[in-house]
């Protein structure tokens, strides 16, 4: 298991290499200008030359490339064209916001289509069960920056999509609670989500071993969101986010609607293949009860494919992250990604990039630990490295 | 039915003889597939969707050429209806979903937006589909450094977000960038990468099947047992991807065009950006002309999901029986 898991890493990285290289030399090839043209356009021609002497920035390309890898094999990113503050402080003060959308609505969302996935095809094909897989699809397809704009509408608020990096510091926001930076605000509260998410799954635990409870995953959601809204409470940051929240709660409804269609429909189509299978005919016949036939046979080998069909879900979901952001004016890794490349400002851009690189292969190595806890299949061929040739 | 092969046989050469068999075979598995495809509601309903797409696309010029709709009103790029004052106007008269700030129909604009879309769609699933089927072939039929590179292009064109390529793309080709092309690169994205992986798996357990064996028994090479025994298998199931990648292929053009980083004239994602835009003129948002392309664009690419999910019901030998 931790040598399968390891070579997952491994190949995962070699990936990112690749990724980055592309990302390099398309950026470098296919936009013009750099930090010279960009910040000192006005300065006399010496002194330009002089600057980019010391940046390098006349060097070949293979050079300009293994310099940057070396940077980043440092962990240095560079610095931003447009406002000259290291590009790692413009990331760690904006992924926040952005995993403050990504991790519960991705959550809210799995847990939700998985439910709610699980009951259409239990229900078999019918109106309800059908017409809500069409809705499901039609939130799917649905056109983030339009809904973005209706939502916005609804809550009174003005449409925020599409304006520039500056704008997105929500002044309003910041003449009301100086002493609260949004920046700081949104770490505070993802780190309190992890730790409310922490402790609903030790307390979900506690209660199926102790108590012999068995309670429906839509449960722990429950938990973890009432631990969470009560711990800004404990820790005093209720104002501010009380705040903040309008501005979050648009990309965090778009994010959830957007990967709960696709979840509802592969795991209505997964379990209904599923009803079929001789083994829930068994436990059928021997007397199992309705919900145990439903959530113990049918549903949890119906995970599989749905876990192996999210990985291929994933680049749909971070395009997603970027539209979403851009139309909801939440200032985000996808957003900062944008209005970088947008303004030409190459080093943010590459490092938005290497983060979003980053955060995609996190989240497929835990898909893969997923599938290979639920598939038996794979710790056997992982743990005897059999390898089949045809 | 022996009469007529015995016909055949007389009347044409080994060529045609061969091209009649393969031609006989290949309807026998559309019939086939199609009556499972058909017992399929969303997918019938995904059908009946996108014949209602392809006939506003075909109405539009219809109407302006047959004279019922005016041209110098209703052309989708010139025309105006100076009748009307100010634009952009709400619904009214002869306006189902009003006119835009040049004074252009909205419906008009909106059925002529239908055509580049399908291109875009159709592009990039064959894209999708071709790119998608061969990786995934050849590198789980010949394994090894094949399948090695091969993966791991696919792990890294995962990492790309199409929009973001669209729009660096778009700082230099920002003419060029027809929904052709923009199909084509997403294709090569989507096919290379998440298609591939797909495709690949499924290739796998193909090959373990007895009569790709029994094709190397009997002496078959590589690319023969590739083109002739694996790909006709991988063929409803890269369909089935297909249509579900124009989804994501339909929104981010939108999202593009809503951004206005590609020389569009037609694009329902730029007349939801326009129609946002009216705020300036309106106290009100003009709902119609917001939520028409929108839905429009939701619809189709729904249309294009649902169909995929038919497909995946063809693929599936267990809903065969």
């Amino acid at each position: 298991m931790a040598r399968y898991l390891l070579k997952r890493t491994l190949s995962g990285l070699l990936a990112l290499f690749l990724f980055l290289t592309l990302v390099f030399f398309l950026t470098q090839i296919l936009i013009r200008g750099d930090w010279v043209l960009a910040n000192m356009p006005f300065a006399p021609p010496e002194m330009k030359a002089a600057v980019r002497e010391q940046l390098g920035l006349d060097d070949p390309l293979g050079m300009r490339y293994v310099r940057w890898l070396g940077d980043l094999s440092r962990g240095e990113l560079g610095r931003s064209y447009t406002t000259g503050e290291p590009v790692l402080q413009v990331i760690g003060n904006v992924l926040p916001g952005t995993l403050l959308v990504l991790i519960p609505a991705g959550g809210l969302a799995f847990v939700l289509g998985l439910v709610l996935g699980t009951a259409a095809a239990w229900r078999g094909p019918g109106l309800i069960s059908d017409s809500a897989t069409v809705l499901a699809v039609l939130l799917y397809a649905m056109f983030p920056p339009a809904l973005a704009f209706g939502l916005e509408h609804l809550m009174g608020q003005s449409f925020r999509g599409v304006g520039s990096w500056q704008q997105l510091v929500m002044t309003q926001y910041m003449r009301n609670y100086p002493e609260f930076p949004v920046d700081e605000v949104y770490r505070r509260m993802l780190w309190l989500l992890v730790g409310a998410v922490v402790a609903a799954v030790l307390l979900l635990v506690v209660v199926r071993r102790v108590l012999r409870w068995r309670l429906s995953p839509l449960a722990g959601v429950l938990v973890a969101s009432g631990l969470w809204v009560g711990s800004w409470y404990l820790f005093g940051i209720s104002e501010p986010v009380t705040a903040l929240l309008p501005l979050l709660s648009i990309p965090f409804i778009i994010f959830t609607l957007l990967t709960l269609g696709d979840l509802l429909v592969v795991t209505r189509t997964s379990v209904t293949d599923t009803l079929h299978d001789q083994y829930v005919i068994t436990a059928w016949a021997k007397g199992v009860s309705d919900r145990d036939v439903r959530d113990l046979h049918a549903a949890r080998n119906a995970m599989l494919p749905i876990v192996s069909k999210m990985v291929v879900s994933i680049p749909y979901l971070m395009a997603g992250l970027v539209i979403i952001e851009v139309a909801s004016g939440v200032r985000g890794i996808g957003s900062m990604l944008f209005y970088a490349t947008n303004m030409r400002d190459i080093p943010l851009m590459l490092g938005a990039l290497v983060v979003i690189g980053l955060l995609t292969l996190v989240l497929r190595l835990a898909l893969d630990v997923i599938t290979a806890l639920l598939d038996p299949r794979i710790r056997v061929e992982a743990a005897s490295e059999v390898i089949r040739s045809p | 039915m022996a009469t007529m092969q015995d016909i055949s046989l007389e009347a044409s050469s080994g060529f045609w003889r061969r091209l009649e068999i393969r031609f006989s075979i290949a309807w026998r598995r559309f019939v086939w597939s199609w009556a499972i495809f058909r017992r399929n509601r969303l997918a019938m309903l995904g059908v009946v969707m996108l014949v209602l797409f392809a006939l506003m696309a075909a109405i539009q010029p219809i109407l302006i050429e047959s004279g019922v709709w005016p041209r110098g009103i209703y052309h989708a790029q010139t025309g105006y209806d100076g009748t009307i004052s100010p634009w952009p106007a709400p619904p009214g008269e002869g306006h189902v979903l009003g006119v835009d700030a040049l004074g252009r129909d909205n419906l008009s604009r909106l059925m002529a937006a239908t055509r580049p879309t399908f291109v875009l769609a159709l592009t990039a699933a064959a894209t999708t589909a071709v790119l998608s089927t061969l990786f995934g072939a050849f590198s789980a039929y010949y394994r090894g450094p094949l399948d090695f590179i091969f993966t791991h292009i696919a792990d890294a064109l995962l990492l790309i977000p199409p929009p973001v390529l669209m729009i660096v793309l778009s700082s230099r080709y920002y003419e060029h960038l027809s929904a052709a092309v923009f199909g084509l690169i997403y294709g090569v994205l989507v096919g290379g990468g998440s298609g591939a992986i797909v495709m690949r798996s499924h290739a796998l357990r193909l090959v373990q099947q007895p009569f790709v064996q029994a094709a190397r028994v009997a002496g078959a090479d590589g690319p023969r047992i590739i083109f002739r025994h694996l790909v006709p298998h991988m063929l409803p199931l890269a369909g089935a991807h297909m249509m579900s990648v124009v989804v994501g292929a339909v929104v981010a053009d939108g999202f593009i065009g809503f951004l206005g980083f590609r020389a569009v004239r037609l694009n329902w994602g730029q007349m939801v950006y326009e129609a946002i835009g009216w705020l300036n003129v309106f106290s009100e948002p003009s709902w119609a002309a917001i939520f028409a392309p929108a839905l429009a664009l939701s619809l189709f690419a729904a249309a294009f999901y649902f169909i995929s999910r038919g497909l995946h019901d063809v693929v599936d030998p267990r809903l065969q029986s």
